[in-house]
C-alpha cells in the first residue's frame, strides 16, 4: 500500500511547483490509476514514491516503510517501471535481469523461474542473450517490466507501462496486474489511455498542475461528473 | 549550406549548453559563483601543464636563437599541436561522429549524409581550438615578443591557428571513415574497434620512440643543445612528411612573397583536404553509422545463465561488461595496462640501457639505499593508477540510465563500492604489469619490487576513491556521446589532481624518512600504514558523501 501525506515538490528553487500538497492512500488489493495531462506532476509523484527524487515537504510511506527514513526496505518492496527506457544498452537482456535479481537478492531457483516466466510471457526469450542495444522500444519496455516484476514486489509502480507494448503483451500485462492485486497486492500506474484506466482500475486520481482534482472509484467519479472517464478527465483538466 | 548551418547551430547549442550557460548566468536561478569557481579551478588545473610547456618552449627558443634558427620554436609548437590532433582526433572523430547518441536522430533527417558529417566534423574542429590556443600561444608569444614582431605577425598567427587543425583532423576523419567501413562488415565490432585502437596507440608510441631515437643527437654533453638539435632533425624530417608545419612557419617568419605563397598553399591544401573527406563521406559515412544501429539480435547460442552474485560483485561485473563493450571506455580505461610496460620499455627502444653511463647508473641503483629504490618504484607505479580515468567518470558514465541505480534497494555506498572494486582492479592491473616490467628490465631486487607493487596497489585504492569522490559530488550525467562522459569530463582532470595529492603526501613522507636515514623496514612500514590510513579515511568520506548525495 501507499500512503502519501501532504507531499509537495518544487523545481528551480521553488519557482516551479510540480506537486502541490498531494495526499492519497492506495490500499492493498487495489489497481490505482494516476491520470493527468502532460506536465501535471504524475512522473514527479512516481519518482518520489520510488525514492528517486527527494521530497520537499510531506511524507510517503510504501508498504509501511517511510521512503525517506527506510528507503532500502521501501524500495525492496516495490517494482518500478519508469517512463524512460534508458537502461544499460551494452548489457545483454539476461545480464540485466540477473543483475536486478542479484540486487533484490532473488535466490537462484526463484530467479530462474521468474526470469523464464517473464521472458516467455513477453516473448523476448530468443533475444535474452543479445545486447539491449539491439532491442526495439517495445522489447526494452518488456525487459524493464520483467526486471521490475521478477522479485515479486508487493507494490508495482508503473509509469506508462503500456507504451510500446504490442496488443498481446499489453493484454497479458493487464491480466498480470489484476492477478497481482487479487492476491492482496497493489498496482499504482499512470497512463494516458483512459479506456484502459476505466476498465481495469479500482480507483483513480486525476492530477492537474500538481494538485489532485479528483479521486475515487469510477462510480464515485461518475456520480460527481457523470458520463465517461474521458469526459470527466476533459472537464477536470481543461 | 543552410542545412549545414542549421545542424551546426543545433549541435553547438546541444553540446556546449549555451542556453544552460545563459540560464546559469542570467536567469533568476543563476549560479554565476559556481561557474566562475569551476572555471578558476579548471584554469588552475591546466595552468601547471601550460606553464611547463611554456618553459620548454622558452628553452627551445633560447638555444635555437643562439644557433640562428629561432623560427624552429614555432615549427616545433605547430608540429606538436598537429601530431596531438592527429592522434587524439581519430578518437574524437570516432566518438563524435560514429558513436554519438544523436546519430540515429540525425540519420532520419531529410539532409544529405555528407552535410551531417560536415556539421559533426565542424563540431570536432571547434572542440580542438582551445587546445590549439594552449599549444600555439607560448611559441607564438615567445617568438613575437623577443623578435619584436608587428601586429601583422599576430594576425597571421591567429589565421594559422584557425587553419592548423583542419588537415590533421581531415586525415583522422579519413582513417575513421575507412575503419568504420571495415567495421560495418564485422560481427564483433566493439571488440575490433577497441583492439584496433590499442594496436594503433602502441604503434604510434613505438614509431615515435624509434623515430626520436634515430635522431637523438648524442655528441654533446649539453642537454638543451641536444634537445634543440633533435628538434631540428625532427622538424626537417617531419616537415617533409607533414609540410603544413613548415608552411605555417614561413607564413609567420619569411619574406612577404614567400609568406603569401605559403599561406595560399596552406589555404588551398586545407580546403582540398576538407573537400576530399566530405566527398568520401558521401559514399561511406552512412554505412559506418548504420553499422552502429545493426547490432545483432541473436546473441550467444549458449544456454541462459542464472548465476547469482552479491550486489557489490554484480555491480562490478556490470562495469566490466559496460566498459569492455564500449570502445571509448575500454580504450581509456585499459590504456594504463599498455602504457605501463611501454613507458618502462622505452629506454630499451632508445638504446639507453646499452649506454655505459646508464648501465653504471643502474648498477649504482642496485647498491643504493633500498628504501630509495622502493620509494622511487612505488612512485612510478602509482602514476599508472593516477592516470586511470575510470573512477572519476564512474557515475558520469551512467548518463540518463542513472535512475536505475537510484531506484534500487541498496545504499548508495553499495553501488559505489561495486564501481570502486572495478576501478581499483584496473589500476592494480596496470601496476602489476608495469611493476613486473620494471623488475625484469631494471634488475630490481625481487623483494623490493614485490613490496613496491603491493604498496602501489594499496595506494591505488585511496586514489580511486579520491577520483570517485569527485564524480560522486558532481557527476556529468547529461551527455550525447560516451566520449563526453570520460574524455571531455573535467572530473577526470580533477580526479588526477586529487590522486596527485594523495601521492604527494605519501611522497613527502618518503622524502622526510630518507632525509632522516630511516631503515628500509621502517620506511616500508610507514608507507603501508599511511596508505592504509588514507584507505580508511577516504572510504568513510566517500561512503558518507555518496549516501548523502544519492539517498
Amino acid at each position: 500500500m501507499i500512503s502519501i501525506k501532504n507531499v509537495s515538490k518544487s523545481y528551480s528553487k521553488g519557482t516551479v511547483k510540480a506537486v502541490d500538497a498531494v495526499s492519497l492512500e492506495v490500499e492493498n488489493g487495489e489497481i490505482f490509476g494516476f491520470l493527468g495531462p502532460n506536465g501535471a506532476g504524475k512522473t514527479t509523484t512516481i519518482k518520489m514514491i520510488a525514492g528517486i527524487l527527494p521530497i520537499d515537504q510531506g511524507t510517503i510511506s510504501v508498504n509501511g516503510f517511510d521512503i525517506e527514513k527506510s528507503p532500502i526496505q521501501a524500495k525492496q518492496s516495490l517494482g518500478l517501471v519508469p517512463d524512460t527506457n534508458d537502461i544499460y544498452d551494452r548489457l545483454t537482456g539476461i545480464e540485466y535481469l540477473n543483475f536486478i535479481a542479484d540486487i533484490y537478492d532473488v535466490g537462484k531457483s526463484e530467479r530462474t523461474e521468474a526470469i523464464k516466466k517473464y521472458l516467455e510471457m513477453f516473448e523476448i526469450k530468443s533475444a535474452a542473450q543479445a545486447l539491449i542495444k539491439s532491442y526495439s522500444h517495445g522489447m526494452k519496455q518488456k525487459l524493464i517490466l520483467a526486471g521490475a516484476l521478477l522479485h515479486a514486489p508487493k507494490l508495482w509502480i508503473l509509469d506508462e507501462p503500456m507504451t510500446g507494448l504490442d496488443p498481446k503483451s499489453a493484454h497479458l500485462l493487464k491480466q498480470e496486474m489484476r492477478a497481482h492485486c487479487d492476491k492482496g497486492n497493489t498496482v499504482f500506474f499512470s497512463t494516458h489511455v483512459l479506456d484502459v484506466a476505466e476498465k481495469i482500475c479500482d480507483r483513480l486520481a486525476i492530477i492537474k498542475e500538481g494538485k489532485i482534482v479528483a479521486i475515487g472509484s469510477m462510480e464515485e467519479l461518475r456520480q460527481k461528473s457523470g458520463e465517461s472517464l474521458e469526459n470527466i478527465f476533459l472537464e477536470l483538466t481543461e | 549550406m543552410k542545412d549545414f548551418l542549421t545542424l551546426f547551430k543545433f549541435q553547438f547549442r546541444s553540446q556546449y549548453g549555451i542556453s544552460l550557460l545563459k540560464s546559469n548566468l542570467f536567469s533568476e536561478n543563476r549560479k554565476p559563483l559556481k561557474i566562475i569557481g569551476l572555471s578558476l579551478v579548471i584554469l588552475f588545473a591546466f595552468s601547471e601543464m601550460i606553464g611547463l610547456y611554456t618553459f620548454v618552449m622558452w628553452q627551445v627558443f633560447s638555444v635555437s636563437k643562439t644557433l640562428g634558427i629561432p623560427e624552429i620554436t614555432l615549427t616545433f609548437g605547430i608540429l606538436m599541436a598537429g601530431m596531438f590532433i592527429l592522434i587524439f582526433g581519430t578518437v574524437y572523430i570516432l566518438s563524435g561522429i560514429f558513436f554519438a547518441k544523436d546519430s540515429e536522430f540525425l540519420a532520419v533527417l531529410p539532409v544529405k549524409q555528407q552535410t551531417i558529417f560536415a556539421s559533426k566534423f565542424a563540431m570536432v574542429l571547434l572542440g580542438e581550438y582551445p587546445f590549439v590556443l594552449a599549444m600555439l600561444s607560448p611559441p607564438v608569444l615567445i617568438y613575437g615578443i623577443y623578435m619584436n614582431c608587428g601586429i601583422g605577425y599576430y594576425l597571421l598567427a591567429i589565421l594559422c591557428g584557425l587553419l592548423l587543425p583542419i588537415i590533421p583532423l581531415a586525415i583522422a576523419a579519413f582513417i575513421s571513415l575507412i575503419l568504420m567501413r571495415i567495421v560495418s562488415r564485422l560481427r564483433r565490432r566493439s571488440l575490433f574497434i577497441s583492439i584496433a585502437g590499442i594496436v594503433a596507440f602502441v604503434g604510434i608510441f613505438l614509431a615515435n620512440n624509434l623515430f626520436i631515437t634515430k635522431f637523438v643527437a648524442q655528441d654533446s654533453g649539453n642537454l638543451a643543445l641536444n634537445f634543440v638539435k633533435t628538434i631540428k632533425d625532427l622538424v626537417a624530417i617531419v616537415g617533409q612528411g607533414y609540410p603544413p608545419s613548415v608552411w605555417m612557419t614561413r607564413v609567420l617568419t619569411a619574406e612577404v612573397w614567400i609568406a603569401v605563397s605559403n599561406l595560399a598553399l596552406l589555404l588551398v591544401s586545407s580546403g582540398v583536404m576538407f573537400v576530399i573527406v566530405i566527398w568520401i563521406a558521401r559514399f561511406i559515412y552512412q554505412k559506418g553509422v548504420q553499422s552502429q544501429f545493426e547490432t545483432l539480435k541473436e546473441g550467444s547460442k549458449k544456454a541462459i545463465s542464472f548465476q547469482s552474485s552479491i550486489p557489490v560483485i554484480s555491480i562490478c561485473k556490470n562495469e566490466f561488461h559496460m566498459i569492455l563493450r564500449t570502445p571509448i571506455y575500454a580504450l581509456n580505461s585499459f590504456a594504463g595496462w599498455v602504457m605501463g610496460p611501454l613507458v618502462v620499455l622505452m629506454p630499451s627502444f632508445t638504446g639507453a640501457l646499452k649506454d655505459p653511463e646508464v648501465k653504471g647508473m643502474l648498477d649504482a641503483m642496485q647498491s643504493q639505499n633500498q628504501a630509495f629504490v622502493f620509494l622511487i618504484m612505488t612512485g612510478v607505479l602509482t602514476f599508472f593508477a593516477m592516470v586511470n580515468p575510470a573512477p572519476s567518470s564512474a557515475i558520469s558514465r551512467e548518463g540518463s540510465g542513472f535512475w536505475l541505480l537510484k531506484s534500487l534497494p541498496i545504499l548508495p555506498r553499495t553501488f559505489v563500492s561495486g564501481k570502486l572494486l572495478f576501478d581499483t582492479f584496473i589500476s592494480i592491473g596496470a601496476i602489476v604489469i608495469a611493476g613486473t616490467a620494471l623488475i625484469v628490465l631494471f634488475r630490481i631486487d625481487l623483494a623490493i619490487g614485490v613490496l613496491s607493487i603491493l604498496c602501489a596497489s594499496l595506494i591505488s585504492y585511496p586514489m580511486a576513491m579520491s577520483g570517485l569522490l569527485v564524480d560522486v559530488m558532481r557527476p556529468k550525467l547529461d551527455w550525447t556521446n560516451p566520449q563526453e562522459a570520460i574524455k571531455q569530463n573535467i572530473n577526470v582532470v580533477f580526479g588526477m589532481l586529487t590522486g596527485l595529492l594523495v601521492v604527494g603526501i605519501l611522497g613527502l613522507a618518503g622524502y622526510v624518512m630518507l632525509q632522516l636515514n630511516m631503515t628500509f623496514f621502517l620506511v616500508v612500514l610507514v608507507e603501508f600504514v599511511l596508505a592504509s590510513v588514507f584507505c580508511v579515511v577516504l572510504q568513510q568520506i566517500l561512503f558518507r558523501v555518496a549516501d548523502y548525495k544519492f539517498s
